[in-house]
């Protein structure tokens, strides 16, 4: 038995000659925010459905909450989802709707008035589902995935459809359940959204895994460089060399404008070492006009590895 | 099971299915009325035929211990469609709504999902045909007195005997009825094919075989759970389309129950 929440092998799933998730191994511990990031049709959402018990799985095997996803009876009580987008009955009310999960599901009904008001839809309970905003939609989604208190909640892209004030909304709250126990997988293709909620991360891309890990451990490999440019652009060769002397790594292409970019190394900060090229680059009589620090960005690292993918 | 059971009682606890209660005794009461409008002077045991040869209830008849329920019966013709319509839309609407797929995450025990769902739907439809019943009744002895029906062998335990029978007929006719708008509403997954195909097979291609193949009433399934809901038709026998109807009922909850299982719950 793992200790992961999820943990598969060889996860695939196929449509005829066609695969749409290819050998997956997740391995998602307890008690975190996960991110199944990638491009639109990268399979996120078939492997979530998977895991659900939705889709049938082609080859592979797995645990969630260590039981065997081939028997999701087995597990599915202790898990919370939205998946796809929110589907209710729209002729009943938000509450009336959350009583049908509950008794579905062998829930004590006590609960709903609860995650009615974590989801901040108390006041708007009784009114009937089709009267409902997409936000309110979406916070009803997951009221419902939350009244059977589960220790993993599994989101397919929830902030899908919703506007910049109830993007921000959805992400406190997603990131405050996570804060209150369940381990959380949330699916998305906002980059900015899984950073700034999520703390592990798995990149999917044509079905493949292309990253799995802790979210800061994807920028671990790639460099820190500084953009360096002279008062004239003239000045790029003697530039160079200095930075040469210096010993420090000088990229062959120039980015346009006179600039080189210089990598520093991973164990050095990046202003003291612009500060010692400044240093030495005046003193051999040349003034520069601009020394930037380009740190690598989440977005940058997941296209390469998207790139690498495809 | 059960959870799936008490999951479709809360859906069905709301005003519109009150209102389709009421359109189902209004319709069991106003065929009723009709019954006793159209019915002519004739013997009880001798069939009647109109100018068009049509069999036309008599009078004699509607006085016999059958007659308390005879408005019903001519009802429950029409009952296996209603019923139909429901459990096909019951079934396709989820799927039209994304709601199939989230039940699925509650109780991914399909099978058992299913059965209480369908007892559920039958549960109403059998407490909606008791309400339909008590109606005809009531329209009947209204009716009676308005055409000067006697009534008498109404209140007798024959009486009672063909109002239990003619109820019962009615519910086998909706189960046999909903198991088969079930399995096609499993298997095309969208309301207006399955409506589609099952009314066009119901409606007039069965009626259009009927009239070139004198045993269609035998096997045809329409036919065959119509016959129940009258108790026996021109040439098939009452025990005859009871076994037949239920068999097709059995084969096609199985069918249904086996692609439901099969397949993946998608939208």
């Amino acid at each position: 038995m793992s200790a992961s929440v999820v943990h598969t092998t060889g996860l695939t799933k196929r449509y005829g000659e066609r695969v749409v998730v290819d050998h997956l191994d997740l391995d998602v511990p307890a008690g975190v925010v996960a991110g199944v990031v990638g491009p639109n049709g990268a399979g996120k959402t078939t492997t979530m459905r998977m895991l659900l018990g939705l889709a049938r799985v082609s080859s592979g095997e797995g645990t969630v909450l260590g039981r065997p996803i081939s028997r999701p009876a087995s597990y599915l009580s202790r898990v919370g989802a939205l998946i796809e987008s929110p589907a209710f009955y729209p002729a009943l009310s938000g509450r009336r709707n959350l009583a049908v999960h509950a008794a579905i599901g062998g829930i004590d009904p006590r609960r709903i008035p609860m995650v009615l008001e974590r989801v901040g839809l108390a006041d708007r309970a009784d009114d009937a589902y089709r009267a409902y905003s997409l936000g309110m939609k979406q916070r009803l989604g997951i009221a419902a995935a939350l009244v059977g208190d589960p220790a993993l909640l599994v989101l397919d892209e929830p902030t899908n459809g919703l506007d910049p004030a109830g993007i921000r909304s959805m992400r406190d709250l997603v990131r405050g359940l996570a804060d209150d126990g369940p381990t959380v997988l949330l699916s998305s293709h906002l980059l900015v959204e899984v950073q700034q909620v999520c703390d592990w991360l798995v990149v999917i891309d044509h079905g493949r895994q292309s990253y799995q890990g802790p979210v800061d451990g994807i920028l671990a490999g790639a460099v820190t460089e500084l953009a360096i440019a002279g008062e004239n652009t003239s000045d790029i060769g003697i530039i160079r060399d200095v930075v040469d002397r210096l010993g420090y790594d000088v990229q062959a292409h120039s980015t346009g404008a006179g600039d080189l970019r210089v990598v520093v190394p991973s164990d050095a900060d990046p202003t003291r070492v612009g500060a010692g090229i400044n240093r030495a680059v005046a003193g051999a009589g040349i003034t520069l006009a601009r020394i930037d620090v380009h740190r690598p960005t989440l977005e940058e690292r997941y296209l390469t590895l998207t790139k690498k993918s495809a | 099971m059960v959870g799936s059971f008490r999951a479709e009682l809360v859906k069905i606890r709301r005003p519109a299915t009150g209102y389709g209660a009421l359109a189902m005794m209004a319709f069991a009461a106003l065929a009723t009325v009709l019954t006793f409008v159209a019915a002519k002077t004739g013997p009880a045991r001798v069939s009647v035929k109109d100018p068009g040869g049509n069999i036309v209830t008599t009078l004699s008849q509607l006085g016999s211990a059958a007659g308390i329920s005879r408005g019903y019966n001519v009802a429950s013709g029409l009952i296996g469609l209603v019923v139909f319509v429901l459990f096909v839309t019951a079934i396709t609407g989820e799927y039209a709504q994304g709601t199939m797929r989230v039940m699925l995450t509650r109780e991914p025990r399909r099978a058992r999902y299913l059965t209480g769902r369908l007892a559920a739907l039958l549960l109403l439809v059998a407490v909606v045909l008791l309400a339909a019943l008590v109606a005809s009744i009531g329209a009947a002895l209204i009716s009676a007195q308005v055409r000067g029906v006697p009534t008498g062998q109404w209140f007798t335990s024959a009486g009672f005997g063909h109002v239990a029978g003619d109820y019962l007929n009615s519910v086998v006719t909706a189960a046999c009825f909903g198991a088969l708008g079930t399995a096609l509403g499993l298997a095309v997954r969208s309301t207006p094919l399955a409506l589609g195909v099952g009314l066009a097979w119901l409606l007039p291609i069965e009626h259009i075989l009927q009239t070139s193949w004198s045993a269609a009433p035998q096997w045809l399934p329409g036919l065959l759970s119509d016959a129940v809901a009258v108790g026996g038709s021109v040439g098939v026998s009452y025990l005859h389309a009871v076994v037949a109807a239920v068999g097709y009922a059995f084969v096609a909850a199985v069918l249904g129950v086996a692609v439901f299982m099969r397949r993946d719950a998608s939208t």
